[in-house]
């Protein structure tokens, strides 16, 4: 019986998301295209920096410098000045984003057997452009060095300038050090707030148009109806899930480690439990404005500060980590990055996996609870004022409603 | 005509006032997200879980780890045995950094060659990854130099490069993301009102009366706008109060500068609002459509990573982005303390703009009309 009104639910669901376009775009297009926005805004590498370079020595060295830093990806050389403070000028128009200045005698070593080392000054207004440009200036600065040091004194010198202790680097699962491999697993479960915000906005619209005052006549139990609402937006969420996959193999190169079948448990714990959090949004909020205001806020910004996609959780206070245990992301984001890139198995993923199942359920059964059948519009859509008489007439009819 | 302008724009106000959803959630959401903002991208990476294999076992390798420990970067947490147990505690996502320390590394030092330290990092989290390996360079070498020459920090800086940073001098990444974050949430908030601006008359089918009144179009559009952009103005001065006062970013520039070149980004932002609330029948579809070109805005302006590094494509498109040139503005005149002599390409950019689109805007609304 229940099984029946499950399905019928599910099937009249489906053909609501199907009809109409901009509910369909949302939850099948909607996270691809939010993804490509989101890879691109965050990141985006340093290539070809705008620098300028103040050679004071114009000698050999300083001309060999020069065509070091000109063979690097990171910075470009677009400007040659005579003095420093010609420079300032650039900084103030947002021409350059670091000056390098080659002091009068480099490439000399002086009696004390040091030389003096070249100067830069970095805008910092980017931070993390300038720290990649900081990195870059200061690597080809120093081998370079240590190349003079070496051709005036002979191999003793690199005891000088070489790093004391070498470090022999391994890196495990993302060679290159890819920022987008570390963000991708996390911003996957990001785009799936889209189907929850979906489905947070067909509720409350058939709240709106008073279609779930209808189902007060009919038999249909509160669960059934609410699973069967929820099920094709699960549905389209592993979609998402197999698309964003595979996107990411194809066009970030973002490898997949770990069994398919463990990640598709979890996307599917984290959608179920991601769903039902919105469900208990909508049980609330009966315009669709405010439940799409009110579920961007939920599914997008504490997941974007405080799900440890970007930003390390590690260093929070643990209250604020505990609290945030409360979203689903944030569970979803600390197994499926190890899950997606190391290939970590959930037997070592077990406790945020358990929090995941456990907010699947509670959100679920909260929404069952919370909600009531008999629909009592008592609030006035902010939106679209309805004239006072008509308000009067809707509260008299559900106070009718509920006497029967 | 001025008068019939406040007339359309006082009842654009009354309206506002009545709202109690969309203003709260944007004064209430963007003071939240401002915060949060402030709050994550303060966070230094810090105690980045480490293992470290200590092979040698002699008073040369436990300087080194204890030079390692007081590092605010890492911190070890725990030993293993040997690399084989660092790479199976990285698979099991127990640690992010794996330091082997090798046999000999003591006799190494002791005789002046030059010993190596493995390194491994877990590249899932590449962040924290390339934070603990900037910081374990850094050790390794303040650690060689003291051993192998007696040398302290101090006497051998003046033989590095010699860099300086300017503007955001310790690379605090709020003072980029949060002027950021404050322009944008009003530009959000201003255009999401002057959608809903026309698009609540359709709904209402009121929309047909305003166009058969005897107003002008721009008289319409203006007297339209101004609401929104007196409630956008306050939003803007606040979240500026909030960035400058609460999240200490530094206001070096003029205000009065600012202020004036806010209401002309106003303008041409506002316009945009407008068009969209024509373009759509009902306010959720407004609203919906602002979002879109939001994110769409989001690549182009520079929000998160500086366009200057971007590809010459995006690079060139950005330029037809207002946003963009909004955000170069606050941070010229917030970090840089610079003036119209060098802003006045993007004041012309944004005053280009809004003048396309506020003619197109009106064009539309006559069409319309007839």
């Amino acid at each position: 019986m229940i099984l029946t009104h499950f399905l019928a639910i599910s099937r009249k669901e489906l053909y609501h998301i199907v009809r109409d376009p901009g509910t369909l775009l949302l939850v099948t297009i909607g996270p691809v295209f939010l993804m490509v926005v989101f890879t691109y805004t965050l990141t985006s590498e340093v290539r070809n920096a705008p620098v300028a370079v103040i050679d004071q020595a114009k000698n050999t060295a300083s001309r060999d410098l020069i065509e070091q830093m000109d063979t690097s990806e990171v910075i470009a050389i677009t400007d040659r000045l005579d003095t420093p403070g010609e420079a300032n000028d650039l900084f103030d128009r947002n021409q350059i984003v670091a000056a390098v200045i080659i002091p009068e005698d480099y490439g000399t070593i002086k009696a004390d057997g040091t030389m003096s080392p070249v100067d830069g000054i970095i805008d910092g207004t980017e931070p993390v452009s300038a720290q990649a440009v900081i990195d870059e200036i200061s690597y080809i600065a120093q081998a370079d060095a240590e190349k003079i040091y070496v051709e005036a004194l002979g191999e003793d010198a690199t005891n000088f300038v070489r790093p004391p202790i070498t470090i022999d680097e391994e890196v495990l699962y993302n060679p290159e050090l890819d920022n987008l491999f570390d963000f991708y697993p996390g911003l996957v479960g990001m785009m799936l707030g889209l189907p929850a915000i979906a489905l947070a906005m067909a509720v409350a619209r058939e709240a709106e148009h008073g279609k779930l005052e209808q189902l007060v006549a009919t038999p249909i139990k509160k669960r059934a109806l609410l699973l069967g609402k929820m099920a094709p937006y699960v549905g389209f969420g592993m979609l998402d899930v197999y698309l964003l996959l595979v996107m990411g193999r194809l066009a970030y190169d973002v490898p997949f480690e770990g069994s398919i079948l463990a990640y598709t448990l979890v996307a599917i714990l984290f959608l179920v439990a991601n769903l039902g959090l919105g469900l208990l949004i909508a049980v609330f909020i009966r315009s669709q404005q405010v439940a799409m205001l009110v579920a961007i806020l939920v599914f997008f910004i504490p997941p974007f500060f405080m799900s440890g996609i970007f930003f390390p959780i590690d260093a929070m206070p643990w209250i604020v980590r505990e609290e945030m245990n409360a979203f689903p992301a944030t569970s979803f984001v600390a197994i499926s990055r190890p899950l997606f890139l190391q290939g970590t198995g959930l037997q070592h993923l077990w406790e945020s996996t358990a929090i995941l199942a456990l907010l699947a359920i509670g959100y679920l059964e909260l929404a069952v609870f919370a909600f009531r059948k008999k629909v009592i519009i008592d609030l006035p859509n902010p939106f679209h004022r309805v004239e006072k008489a008509e308000t009067d007439a809707v509260s008299q009819r559900s106070v009718e409603g509920a006497a029967q | 005509m001025i008068a019939r302008i406040l007339n359309i724009a006082w009842k654009e106000l009354l309206h506002l006032r009545k709202d109690r959803v969309l203003i709260p959630f944007f004064i209430i959401g963007g003071i939240v997200e401002l915060t949060l903002i402030a709050w994550a991208t303060n966070q230094p990476i810090d105690d980045i879980h480490t293992t470290i294999v200590d092979h040698d076992q002699s008073a040369q390798s436990t300087a080194l780890i204890d030079a390692l420990d007081d590092t605010s970067t890492l911190a070890h947490e725990t030993s293993a045995n040997n690399a084989a147990a660092v790479r199976s505690k990285m698979h099991r996502d127990e640690t992010v950094v794996g330091i082997v320390i090798p046999e000999g590394y003591a006799e190494d030092v002791e005789a002046g060659a030059f010993p190596t330290v493995r390194l491994i990092l877990n590249g899932a989290h590449s962040v924290k990854a390339q934070e603990a390996r900037r910081a374990i360079e850094e050790v390794t070498f303040e650690q060689g130099m003291r051993e192998r020459f007696n040398m302290e920090p101090a006497e051998y800086a003046e033989m590095l490069p010699q860099i300086s940073v300017r503007y955001n001098e310790d690379l605090e990444r709020g003072w980029y993301t949060l002027p950021a974050e404050s322009g944008f949430i009003f530009y959000l908030f201003t255009v999401v009102l002057a959608a809903l601006a026309i698009t609540r008359e359709k709904e209402k089918g009121t929309y047909e009366q305003l166009l058969v009144m005897p107003y002008r179009s721009v008289e319409v559009i203006i007297g339209k706008a101004l609401a929104p952009m007196v409630v956008g103005f306050a939003l803007f001065l606040a979240m500026m109060g909030l960035t400058v006062f609460a999240f200490g970013v530094p206001f070096r520039g003029s205000l009065p500068l600012l202020m004036v070149l806010a209401i002309i980004y106003l303008v041409a932002e506002l316009g945009k609002g407008i068009l969209m609330s024509m373009l759509s029948r009902t306010q959720l579809q407004a609203v919906l459509l602002v979002f879109v070109l939001a994110m769409v805005d989001m690549i182009f302006s520079g929000y998160a990573v500086a366009v200057e590094t971007m590809p010459p494509f995006i690079r060139f498109l950005s330029n037809f982005v207002a946003i963009r040139h909004w955000l170069l503005i606050v941070r010229g005149i917030m970090l840089k303390d610079v003036g119209l002599s060098v802003l006045w390409p993007h004041v012309l950019a944004i005053i280009a703009i809004g003048t396309v689109i506020l003619t197109f805007t009106a064009t539309q609304y006559r069409r319309q009309a007839n």
